[in-house]
């Protein structure tokens, strides 16, 4: 049990757990976000090679879209501030790594922006100086056409000029070191032309040239801020970070994974434990069906075994009843048999002695007073014999003795023959169950059966019986009543004798026989127990405790009352109302 | 009325028919007195000498076996039989073991068998029982002997001659019990008596009659009742100073008659036994061999009838083997 409990505890733990885990990851888990991401990445770097191609345009064509960079680095900058502080805020809280890669994106991205800014500023101002030399090398171009058709004198300045130009030119296109120097030479042998030359040119010239320094380093600037702005390489960055949000969202879905995996199997755990118990609830079920149907079994078996040994007690305490009548008849046989067997010997040897001789004597003189010759000497010898042996028998009293004797058996006889008829009176073998009966005779048989009882415990019976009608019932079922209460009174009166009155009167619609002794009585408690089964005062052994509760069971057959008045050391009245008319059940 | 050449007897009943029966059996050969109850009885043995004493068993107020206990506390001399019409255990134990009964008659009888009974017992009964009655075992100065006399054995070593003259009895045991055994050995140590173990009726037949000393004989009633009472019926018509006591696991009373008239068996005993008891009986026991012994003449009194149960032919083979019984021809 205790298993079970720990069990369940468990699971329901680890469910709690899984339950907050999975509320947990639901939060993080979206596709959506991941595609909307990737889509958002996707037009960063449209973006940034956009500006990245727009640069090179700019510097390098004679293109001017300086509101178009504007408009892309204001989309770059609010995609990516959406990107990173609404998109992928949560994701970016999270993970360090994606953290960084954005932020490092961010840095670049500005100083990018900065670079393109200051790269448009000293573009704008290269395109500027760029116009004013075009117009000082116009204006210096007619001054000198001018002067030529004056003077008519070829002049080398504009020569200079122009060369001084395209090495510019050339210089700008390539910035290499050579041109420079050749660019160098130029604008030095202008200079020294311009020192010679005191003509109105002049000032023209030294701005042309200034201008021409100013372009220069104006060039170079330029040339610096984009590269600058083109070796910030947004664009890695932002595969970094993709590549960084890939990771990020497949170790998302990893993890999601992992816990789909979790679940599963705490799923399959839980339902292996929900049949496994299912299964020992069922087998426990079918256990105790079977256990259930076992102990009825047993139930049904054991009051079987009890009805049986019911029925086995009873029958016992008929036999030891029985026994105990057969024994105390036998002994009130045996002793009118005793005396009868020893008379009928003593008779016959009395008459096989005595009166033989007597006889003998007898009629040998009858025989000699017959005679026809007879000797008077001798006759009155044998007359002597008789006289004698009649004078010893008369002073035996053999004669007295023989029908003292005979007498006595006369009696032993009728004793017998009187046991013999209450047996059969008693039992009733011979007649109908029910019938009307006198009830005197049904006391009287049983008081002859209990005779040795009634003997050995010195009890008296006194009868008072009244006038009273026959009434049907079980003869043989009230003799057996009777028997045993005046059984249990002659053992109640066992220790001093005492006096066993029985008194029948007609009363109402029953008949009250009431049996009282002077026997050693109850107290209340044990009158009250005295017909239930089993109960007994005897020692163990001695009765099954079952006479009274089988006398209360016919009583009730016939629809009468028993009870019971008991006083210790005073005696028992046992009141037995039968009914008058009713038949016995 | 009483006539001194005749032997008294009296019959107890307290059925007045059964005396008239027995009185006109007997009144020619003898003086018949009879009482209705045990203490008429008592009256009568009080003033008069009787020879023998017979009692129904059932009557009211004394039972015959308490009758003849007294009897024989009372009146040794006197011959003590009992009348009993059907088997009534508890008393016919204690009749053999109070009593020291001489005979139970069944009733009804035959007028010839009592006849031959009663002359038997009533010549047995002139002849001097050979102890006084004070010897007897009576439960209150039995007592207070055996104390006494366990005490000074406890004290100081028996006196030499009278340790020797102890040593020449000897006590046979018949039985497979060893618990009997271990305490009839621990109670004849003490008495010093010597004992004879045995487990079979041909080995103590045999240790019987080569070894006179043995007066008292333990039995342990087991199984064939029947050639243990043939057994002791015949050692006792050989060796009527025998002394037999039967102990079994459960009394019986069919056993105590035959055990009584054919055996004359000292004591009847349900086992288990207490030790002091046991030496009480065998104490007891030793007495009564030696005063049947010293006066050769009081074994009448022990004269046993044969059984009325047919002997089987092992036993009788066994029994002529011994010379106990004669050969039939």
């Amino acid at each position: 049990m205790k298993k079970y409990t720990i069990t369940v505890l468990f699971l329901i733990a680890a469910g709690v757990y899984l339950g907050y885990l999975s509320i947990k990851q639901s939060t993080t888990i979206d596709e959506s976000v991941y595609l909307e991401t990737s889509k958002s990445v996707r037009f960063l770097k449209t973006l940034d090679s956009s500006i990245n191609l727009l640069l090179f345009k700019l510097n390098y064509e004679k293109v001017s879209a300086y509101t178009t960079l504007d408009q892309l680095n204001d989309s770059i900058s609010s995609e990516f501030d959406e990107l990173r502080f609404e998109a992928l805020f949560e994701e970016i809280e999270r993970s360090p790594d994606l953290d960084a890669k954005a932020e490092d994106f961010g840095d670049n991205l500005v100083a990018k922006q900065i670079s393109t800014e200051q790269f448009v500023e000293q573009q704008k101002k290269l395109r500027a100086l760029d116009k004013k030399l075009n117009r000082l090398y116009r204006d210096i171009q007619s001054l000198v056409s001018a002067a030529k058709t004056e003077e008519a004198e070829p002049n080398t300045l504009v020569e200079d000029l122009l060369e001084t130009k395209i090495n510019f030119y050339l210089f700008l296109e390539t910035l290499s070191p050579e041109r420079k120097d050749l660019l160098d030479d130029n604008l030095t042998a202008l200079v020294s032309n311009i020192a010679n030359n005191e003509n109105e040119e002049a000032p023209l010239i030294q701005d042309y040239v200034d201008t021409l320094s100013a372009i220069i380093s104006t060039k170079q600037l330029v040339q610096k801020h984009f590269e600058e702005a083109v070796a910030t390489s947004t664009t890695e960055r932002l595969d970094a970070f993709e590549q960084s949000y890939a990771n990020f969202h497949n170790e998302q879905i990893n993890a999601s994974k992992k816990f789909r995996t979790v679940l599963i199997t705490y799923g399959s755990v839980l339902l292996a434990i929900l049949i496994i118990f299912a299964y020992l609830l069922r087998r426990q079920y079918a256990n105790l069906e079977q256990q259930v149907k076992d102990r009825t079994k047993k139930i049904g078996e054991a009051y079987n075994e009890l009805k049986e040994s019911q029925e086995q007690l009873i029958q016992s305490e008929k036999m030891a009843s029985l026994g105990e009548m057969v024994a105390g008849i036998a002994h009130e046989i045996n002793t009118p048999l005793g005396y009868i067997n020893g008379n009928v010997n003593t008779v016959q040897t009395n008459i096989t002695t005595d009166l033989d001789e007597l006889n003998v004597a007898i009629g040998m003189a009858y025989k000699e007073a017959r005679k026809a010759d007879r000797d008077a000497a001798k006759l009155s010898q044998l007359f002597t014999t008789v006289l004698r042996v009649y004078q010893r028998i008369e002073n035996d009293g053999v004669i007295n003795e023989n029908k003292e004797l005979l007498k006595d058996s006369n009696h032993g006889l009728h004793e017998i023959s009187q046991l013999v008829q209450s047996l059969k009176n008693f039992s009733r073998l011979d007649r109908q169950a029910t019938e009307k009966v006198d009830i005197h005779d049904c006391i009287e048989s049983s008081i002859k059966i209990a005779s040795h009882h009634i003997k050995q415990n010195s009890v008296e019976i006194e009868k008072h019986y009244g006038d009273i009608p026959n009434i049907g019932c079980t003869p043989s079922k009230l003799n057996q009543l009777f028997l045993n209460v005046i059984t249990n009174a002659c053992q109640a009166m066992k220790t001093k004798g005492g006096v066993l009155s029985i008194t029948t009167q007609e009363g109402g619609e029953f008949l009250e026989i009431t049996f009282t002794d002077q026997g050693e009585g109850m107290d209340e408690d044990t009158a009250q127990k005295m017909f239930d089964p089993f109960f007994t005062t005897k020692p163990i052994g001695e009765g099954t405790g079952l006479g009274m509760s089988i006398s209360y069971k016919i009583v009730k057959e016939h629809n009468g009352k028993i009870e019971v008045k008991s006083t210790p050391n005073v005696g028992t009245s046992i009141v037995i109302q039968l009914p008058l008319n009713t038949a016995s059940t | 009325m009483s006539d001194t050449t005749k032997y008294n007897v009296l019959f107890v009943d307290d059925e007045q028919r059964i005396l008239t029966s027995l009185r006109s059996i007997f009144r020619r050969e003898y003086n018949v007195f009879t009482a209705l109850g045990g203490k008429e009885a008592l009256e009568i043995l009080a003033n008069n000498t009787i020879n023998v004493i017979v009692s129904d068993q059932r009557m009211p107020n004394m039972l015959g076996n308490e009758l003849l206990a007294q009897v024989h506390k009372l009146y040794p001399q006197t011959m003590r039989l009992l009348l009993t019409g059907f088997m009534d255990k508890q008393a016919i134990i204690q009749t053999i073991n109070e009593g020291e009964i001489y005979r139970f008659i069944n009733k009804p009888w035959s007028n010839e068998s009592i006849q031959a009974v009663i002359k038997e017992a009533a010549e047995a009964s002139q002849i001097d029982i050979g102890f006084s009655p004070q010897q007897a075992p009576t439960p209150a100065n039995q007592n207070s002997a055996t104390i006494e006399g366990a005490g000074d054995q406890a004290k100081a070593p028996l006196p030499q001659p009278q340790k020797k003259a102890i040593s020449d009895h000897a006590t046979l045991i018949m039985g497979s019990s060893q618990s009997l055994r271990n305490q009839i050995r621990q109670v004849c140590k003490q008495e010093a008596i010597a004992v004879y173990s045995t487990q079979s009726i041909r080995q103590a037949v045999n240790a019987i009659v080569a070894r006179p000393s043995i007066g008292v004989l333990v039995i342990e009633l087991l199984s064939d009742t029947d050639e243990v009472i043939h057994t002791i019926s015949l050692l006792k018509q050989k060796r009527p100073e025998l002394i037999t006591v039967v102990l079994a696991d459960e009394t019986d009373a069919e056993v105590a008659v035959s055990l009584i008239n054919s055996g004359q068996v000292f004591r009847y005993l349900s086992k288990p036994l207490e030790l002091l008891q046991l030496q009480k009986i065998i104490k007891a026991g030793f007495e009564r061999h030696s005063a049947i012994k010293n006066n050769i003449n009081s074994q009448v009194r022990f004269k046993v009838q044969k059984p009325t149960n047919k002997i089987t032919a092992g036993l009788k083979e066994l029994f002529t083997s011994f010379g106990l019984l004669k050969k039939q021809t």
